[in-house]
């Protein structure tokens, strides 16, 4: 795997493996985070985790020199037996649509020239692909969006998006597990709680994971 | 097992428990948060003998009042909030024992926007996902302080004397310090035009009042990158990332930020400047230079030295005697720097020159 190294800053590399959203790319650094996870006390690591197209390592440079880490990581990456990890399990996930629900979904009807039916049926029959979780604890950034529901942000982000949101924007679907400022169209809202943080690994959802939407 | 040493008396702007932060959920996306300005904290702990990453309070803006619950040590560092007990002042960077009962006074911040509370064998509070870190949007950790809180520290009192306590060297001149603030080079920094890049160098930029422990917005001439777009698909950021957002003013991250973002990160301040960016005040001045990974590594190695490695020595620096005066004992200690401390039988003495 081709990758350029690039410095966030003193302690923190990224590993960029790509200049586009793919799905199998992002597949290959999900996996090499958690090998890499795996053994970090061992490479004297501080932590690991991925974005979309970069695997991004945290370190502390009193304890480790930048290149030796560079050539550790390389090792890992060169060396990796990829066994892809995608299970056809897919997480479902109940959502109320439309009205007080997802204030958005007017005017995403409105963009896509669908009616608020038809945007909710789209939505609710793709099965999505969890990239990574940030943004806030336990939001996944989701990908395969059917194209025909592309709509852009909002002009001007809300203050106030309430916990459970779920929102699009441009080729990307999401949930909001906190309640937060945000920019994206909300067309409905989940009870499911995706963070969890009495749990080790406290994010319900976790990149590499097939999501699916049930209307209710 | 608790112990309890402070309860708070006023309402602070911003006071919150840190440690060295909330490492290794940056998968599940869980910001850091940790204290801002980790030399002023690491050597709070430091002096008290307590482990460095132990938890202590992280005051913003200065204005907090506290009363002493049960005997125990604690040392003030960061910015100078002119620290008073019981109407006396207080050496920062020095460990004091305080009683029962004392009043510990914090003012506004003087030179500074943090100033570190740390408590002998630091403060316990059930720990979230491995630290103790206060992440008050996300409710991770504590919340924020509030009138009437206590603090307890990790375990119960035994007597702290203070005939040998560890002192510095060198006290951090963060405060004083004009110096640029360095920065390396973000992965987008290329996308910048030639003339931003040279408002990089030449600018005196100022803080905004735009700022929390999440992010900071900096004013300045605007910055603007070469095809427009400084919009990227989302990807890793860390605290003293610099992003450029597309309103053209540079925005910090810090410590409670979120690890992804999705603006070009043209800049990113070494660890040092880091911490020093993380003591200035909405309306404070700053230049930036750029350095290189490697020189940004050499100054952290040289002054992790300076300021962990070879700070630290320890001083004889209270006298302690006891008298009988017609059969009652009388425990007499003078302490302090100039000898400004005096407590009768572990009471302290007002004295009014």
């Amino acid at each position: 795997m081709e990758y350029k190294l690039l410095d966030i800053s003193d302690r923190t590399i990224s590993f960029n493996f790509s200049n586009k959203i793919d799905q199998k790319i992002n597949s290959k650094i999900v996996e090499l985070s958690y090998e890499i996870n795996r053994i970090l006390d061992q490479l004297n690591i501080v932590s690991c985790y991925p974005t979309y197209n970069s695997l991004i390592v945290d370190y502390d440079p009193l304890n480790i020199e930048r290149d030796k880490l560079r050539k550790e990581i390389s090792e890992i990456i060169e060396n990796f037996d990829f066994k892809d990890l995608n299970s056809d399990e897919i997480f479902e996930i109940d959502v109320n649509y439309g009205g007080n629900y997802g204030e958005d979904l007017k005017s995403v009807s409105e963009f896509t020239k669908l009616s608020e039916k038809d945007v909710i049926k789209i939505h609710s029959s793709s099965i999505y692909h969890v990239y990574m979780i940030g943004f806030s604890p336990g939001f996944p950034y989701l990908g395969g969006l059917n194209k025909k529901l592309i709509c852009p942000r909002l002009d001007s982000p809300r203050k106030i998006v309430p916990a459970g949101s779920v929102g699009i924007a441009d080729q990307q679907t999401g949930i909001y597990p906190y309640e937060s400022s945000g920019g994206w169209r909300l067309i409905g809202m989940t009870d499911e709680n995706l963070f969890d943080n009495k749990l080790a690994s406290p994010s319900i959802l976790k990149p590499g994971m097939k999501l699916k939407f049930n209307e209710i | 097992m608790k112990y309890e040493v402070l309860k708070l008396t006023n309402q602070p702007i911003f006071s919150t428990v840190q440690d060295e932060g909330r490492i290794g959920y940056e998968q599940y996306g869980v910001p850091n948060s940790g204290a801002g300005d980790k030399v002023s904290y690491r050597l709070g702990n430091l002096l008290l003998g307590n482990n460095i990453s132990s938890a202590s309070i992280e005051i913003l803006y200065g204005n907090a009042s506290f009363e002493c619950i049960n005997e125990t040590q604690i040392c003030i560092t960061g910015s100078d909030m002119q620290p008073k007990v019981n109407g006396i002042p207080l050496k920062m960077w020095q460990v004091v024992n305080v009683y029962k009962g004392d009043k510990i006074d914090l003012s506004a911040s003087v030179n500074g926007l943090r100033s570190y509370i740390a408590v002998k064998k630091g403060i316990e509070i059930n720990e979230i996902l491995d630290s103790k870190s206060t992440h008050s949007i996300f409710e991770l950790g504590g919340k924020k302080l509030k009138i009437g809180d206590i603090i307890s520290a990790t375990s119960i009192n035994k007597k702290y004397p203070l005939d040998r306590i560890s002192l510095l060297n060198k006290i951090p001149n963060f405060f004083e310090d004009q110096d640029p603030l360095y920065v390396t080079r973000g992965p987008e920094y290329n996308l910048l035009n030639e003339k931003s890049k040279k408002v990089i160098e030449n600018q005196i930029f100022k803080l905004s009042n735009r700022m929390s422990r999440t992010g900071a917005q900096v004013e300045g001439n605007k910055l603007q990158v070469k095809n427009g777009k400084s919009d990227i698909i989302s990807d890793g950021v860390s605290a003293g990332t610099i992003q450029l957002p597309k309103d053209g003013n540079m925005y910090v991250l810090l410590e409670d930020s979120q690890r992804i973002g999705g603006y070009a990160r043209i800049l990113n301040f070494d660890t040092l400047s880091l911490y020093r960016f993380s003591q200035l005040k909405p309306g404070d001045e700053f230049k930036l230079k750029i350095i290189s990974i490697e020189d940004a590594h050499e100054r952290l190695k040289k002054n992790d030295d300076i300021l962990f490695k070879n700070n630290i020595y320890v001083e004889k620096k209270i006298i302690e005697n006891i008298f009988y005066v017609e059969g009652e004992k009388i425990n007499v200690k003078i302490f302090g720097e100039n000898k400004e401390h005096i407590y009768l039988n572990n009471k302290p003495l007002k004295i009014d020159f």
